[in-house]
């Protein structure tokens, strides 16, 4: 791996955090900015497996205590809750009568870890992005120590932000139903049903297109406030910019979000017919999954670093 | 001679089954031979009785949604006593207004509670008999003072009708559609024309006449005979109706087709200008598919459906006597008239782009042909007794689908299989507690219930008695049933003959607890008590002396007794297996007959149990709770949960990659 190319910062260590003292500390965290073109996730190894093994301890956090309610249930069979995977399924719909009396504990549990995960979730995502963008004066990888008055400076700004993106996307994911609705019904009186949806779905992906675009913003935002140290909203204004300068930069979002939809469909094709029966398959099913979803992160770690070259490489005179 | 070598097979099948059910329920050589002669298709009758003709022309107008109808019928009186009234059906009227029946009665979770969006009536201009116009005199509201219902009216004779006479009523008539509800009317330019027509009720061979409102849940019930129908609709519009087309021509702009159908009870038609139509022949039966522009795939699925069910169904319940079969596929809006059968003719529901893996297109289409047997061609009362119909039918499209599909028949997609006897098995729950299954559909609380109870809940009886008793009796039972009620109106009691007859009595007093006494079960594994053989503990007076035995373990063996504890709860009996796990990993089967409320199966072997699982083979679907079948030894290992922590895991982690920044 080449060592990053360091270019000093215009900005000097990130405001809130104590410079003074003795050198000895402030030379300890500071970090000097990656030059554009070495921002690569790859190079932040560490970082992006922090990042994936955040969404692990979530998805336990869920997993867990369902998991062991079905082992309970079926605890007493022989075969456990591989009874859950018979064919027919008469397992599974043996529990709809007690899924119906704990789903909605389940669902708020899921809102809740939701919520919390996905602004704790800033924390990672703050600490990957300045990872891949920042390094220690001797070019190695920022440490937890260099990462953490970064984190702490950019958590209130990015909270901002994630509550502005997300508003705004589930609002353009609403319309985008809607129009869905209303595009379809228009027309089916005028053709045949077939066409009437393909005409909805097309007038939805148009909409979605405008979501995709928030997505887009939402990230080189985010980018920009690692990147350039600025508040929230210069950091959106930057991204705008970007976007309108370079908007082609939302192809490289739209191919890794394909692509990371690509590889679950094509390993749930292929999980079933490793079976479910025996160790041997669950540990290569288990395997294959956590490819998957380490996979996913290195995409979308992969998209976090373009962002970040992108909002490099636009002017940031209207930033300031 | 033949036959005998049947009887004799089977009796020794009987025998088998008894045997190891240890029931001691064997039939006799004489009771399989009661019906035997009913297990092939040489007891066929080659037509009904044709008690009432109808000859009839109509024209639908599209653009206004009428339909203008003449006709005449002839109807014999062939009950055992003469009759000074005829009951006749105007079922079209129950969308008249919000004071008919139909929309009065509380239906949730059925079909027709969208509200009706344009009216419809059907309004009788003559009804005469021998020239004598009987409508003015007619009453109506059916001898209710004060109803306003119009579906069920009585219309006095001006003479008795003597048993073995016939009467010819003349008559003319005016439909206006509604918006579609409830399996008939129009959406767009589809039209839908169902339950349409002036149409006499059915009288019991006692005399009494079988007539009824058009109930919310219920469906019909009618003498066979010769249809003659004469249909006219704009050349534009596609017609397909119940019965071969004997002639087609045009006149003006009109496109006219006559129908003629013998050995039917009804008849619906449709006419559209979308339609598209594909057409095969399949077991020597001509087989039409009318579908909206865009549904191929959906037309394709229906035939591929029928191109299995047709020989199936053939071979199961008795050939199909009719040449034609005319499957209709309504387009997105008009779900109401989806999922609906008629002589020759039924309708069938799913999107065009019918997701793969997901058999709705299949599931309904072989569900509402099966009613070409299970209401076309037994006639089964669907008002009094809807679980022969609907009932019977779900449990034939269990079979027929999974004999088709296997396992993963409604679902099968990704790994995950779920097999549609088992939605049927579970979907009923609490209420089988609510209200019996066989009983009037009128008289279910719900729509829910009536779904559950009558089409699931009958399903999952008679798939248990399969499983329990065994399939081939099943299936000789069910075939022996639908061959010898063929154009006969059966009764419950016809059911529960063939089943009595070919499976016993112990499955026949099961089904008749099940149907008519809210009859449940729930078997579960109480407790598990295989100890180490060993010397008692305790002091013991032994040849004048006092032995103190405290610690056994020196003397202990490596075998072990005890016992596994079993109990039925409910009041359906039936024999049942139980299978032991044994810590060395080997198993051992027992069978229990059922009969009392619990029992102690006995265990010796050379290792303790660890788990016992009552039902392994999950045969009796009417177990109210699957997840007390089984049970754990304090002392046994526990059985392996990371499957399903592995794939929750995975999933919640796709979840939070999508919503997690």
């Amino acid at each position: 791996m080449n060592d990053p190319i360091l270019v000093p910062s215009s900005r000097g260590p990130i405001s809130g955090i104590d410079t003074s003292g003795p050198e000895s500390v402030r030379k300890d965290t500071r970090l000097l900015l990656v030059s554009n073109d070495a921002m690569r996730a790859r190079r932040r190894p560490v970082a992006l497996f922090v990042y994936y093994m955040y969404q692990l301890a979530l998805a336990l956090v869920v997993a867990w205590p369902v998991s062991r309610g079905l082992a309970r249930a079926f605890g007493g069979h022989p075969r456990g809750d591989s009874v859950l995977f018979d064919d027919g399924g008469w397992a599974i719909l043996a529990l709809r009568s007690a899924w119906e009396r704990v789903s909605p504990a389940f669902f708020a549990l899921l809102a809740i870890v939701a919520i919390f995960g996905a602004v704790l979730g800033l924390v990672p995502l703050s600490a990957l992005l300045t990872s891949i963008s920042h390094a220690t004066p001797d070019t190695r990888a920022p440490r937890p120590r260099h990462l953490a008055p970064y984190v702490i400076a950019t958590f209130a700004p990015l909270t901002w932000i994630f509550a502005l993106g997300a508003a705004l996307e589930l609002a353009l994911s609403a319309v985008a139903l809607w129009t869905f609705g209303a595009v379809g019904e228009a027309v089916r009186a005028r053709t045949s049903d077939p066409r009437a949806d393909q005409i909805a779905v097309l007038a939805c992906f148009i909409v979605l297109m405008f979501a995709g675009a928030a997505c887009v913003v939402h990230d080189l935002a985010r980018a920009a406030l690692v990147r350039h140290r600025t508040g929230a909203f210069g950091a959106i204004r930057a991204a705008l910019v970007t976007f309108r300068r370079m908007p082609r930069v939302a192809w490289s979002w739209a191919w890794r979000g394909g692509v990371s939809i690509a590889v679950v469909i094509v390993v749930a094709a292929i999980v079933p017919r490793l079976g479910t029966k025996g160790a041997a398959s669950l540990i290569v099913i288990a395997l294959l999954h956590q490819v998957v979803a380490l996979a996913r992160t290195a995409l979308r770690a992969s998209w976090l670093a373009r962002a970040l070259r992108a909002v490099d490489a636009a002017p940031r005179s209207r930033t300031r | 001679m033949r036959r005998v070598k049947r009887a004799r097979l089977a009796l020794f099948v009987l025998a088998l089954a008894g045997i190891a059910h240890g029931d001691g329920d064997v039939r006799t050589e004489a009771q399989i031979d009661a019906g035997a002669r009913y297990d092939d298709d040489a007891s066929l009758p080659a037509h009904a009785d044709d008690v009432v003709d109808y000859t009839m022309t109509a024209e639908l107008d599209p653009s206004a949604h009428t339909v203008h109808g003449e006709g005449k019928i002839v109807w014999r009186n062939t009950s055992e006593k003469p009759t000074s009234e005829v009951w006749v059906h105007l079922y079209l009227n129950a969308f008249k207004n919000e004071e008919s029946t139909f929309m009065r009665e509380p239906s949730a979770g059925s079909r027709g509670n969208g509200g009706v969006a344009d009216w419809g009536a059907i309004d009788v201009r003559k009804f005469s008999l021998d020239g004598v116009d009987l409508w003015p005199s007619a009453d109506k509201t059916g001898g209710r003072p004060g109803d306003l219902d119009e579906t069920d009216v009585r219309v006095p004779l001006p003479h008795d009708v003597a048993p073995g006479a016939s009467a010819t009523f003349d008559m003319t008539w005016d439909d206006k559609l509604p918006t579609v509800v409830e399996r008939t009317g129009y959406h767009g330019s589809f039209h839908m024309i169902a339950q349409w027509f002036p149409k006499i009720a059915r009288l019991e061979p006692d005399g009494t006449w079988a007539h009824f409102p058009f109930h919310h849940l219920a469906e019909f019930y009618a003498d066979f005979g010769t249809y003659d129908v004469t249909i006219k609709a704009p050349k534009a519009f596609v017609m397909g109706a119940t019965g071969p087309v004997v002639e087609a021509r045009d006149e003006g702009d009109l496109h006219v087709e006559r129908h003629v159908q013998r050995d039917v009870h009804d008849f619906a038609w449709t006419a559209f200008d979308q339609y598209q139509e594909r057409t095969e022949k399949i077991a020597g039966v001509d087989v039409r598919v009318l579908f909206p522009r865009g549904y191929g795939v959906v037309a394709e699925r229906s035939l591929e459906t029928i191109r299995f069910a047709l020989p199936h169904y053939n071979a199961r319940y008795g050939k199909y006597p009719y040449g034609v079969l005319t499957i209709v596929h309504p387009p997105e809006g008009a779900e109401e008239a989806g999922g609906m059968e008629y002589p020759t003719l039924f309708t069938s529901e799913g999107s065009w782009y019918g997701p793969p893996g997901v058999n709705v297109i299949e599931l309904v289409t072989i569900h509402e042909f099966g009613h070409q047997w299970f209401y076309g061609l037994l006639a089964s009362d669907e008002v009094t007794w809807p679980f022969l119909d609907e009932g019977m039918n779900s449990y034939a499209e269990e079979e027929g689908l999974r004999a088709w599909r296997g396992a993963g028949n409604v679902i099968d997609f990704m790994g995950l299989e779920i097999d549609d006897a088992e939605i049927d098995a579970n979907f009923p729950g609490a209420r089988v507690h609510d209200a019996p299954v066989a009983q009037p559909a009128f008289e279910f609380p719900t729509g829910g219930h009536y779904g559950a109870l009558v089409y699931e809940r009958t399903a999952a009886i008679f798939e248990t008695v399969d499983r329990v008793w065994g399939r081939e009796l099943g299936a000789r039972a069910i075939g022996r049933y639908a061959r010898r009620a063929r154009f006969r109106h059966p009764t419950p009691e016809d059911l529960l003959t063939s089943y009595e007859e070919v499976v016993g009595h112990d499955a026949r007093a099961m089904i008749e607890e099940a149907l008519f006494h809210e009859g449940w079960v729930d078997f579960r594994v109480e407790q598990i008590h295989t100890p180490r053989v060993a010397r008692a503990l305790g002091i013991f007076d032994r040849d004048g002396k006092r032995e103190t035995v405290k610690d056994d373990s020196i003397n202990a063996s490596n075998e072990y007794d005890g016992f596994v504890l079993v109990a039925r709860e409910g009041t359906l009996v039936m024999p049942v297996d139980v299978e032991l796990t044994l810590q060395d990993g080997t198993t051992q089967r027992l069978s229990w007959d059922g009969k009392e409320k619990f029992t102690r199966l006995a265990f010796h072997g050379t290792s303790p149990v660890a788990f016992a699982v009552v039902d392994p083979d999950h045969k009796v679907l009417l177990d109210q709770d699957h997840t007390n079948d089984f049970m754990r030894s304090g002392d046994a290992p526990t059985p392996p949960s990371q499957r399903v922590f592995e794939r929750l895991t995975y999933a919640a982690q796709m979840f939070f990659s999508e919503i997690a920044p």
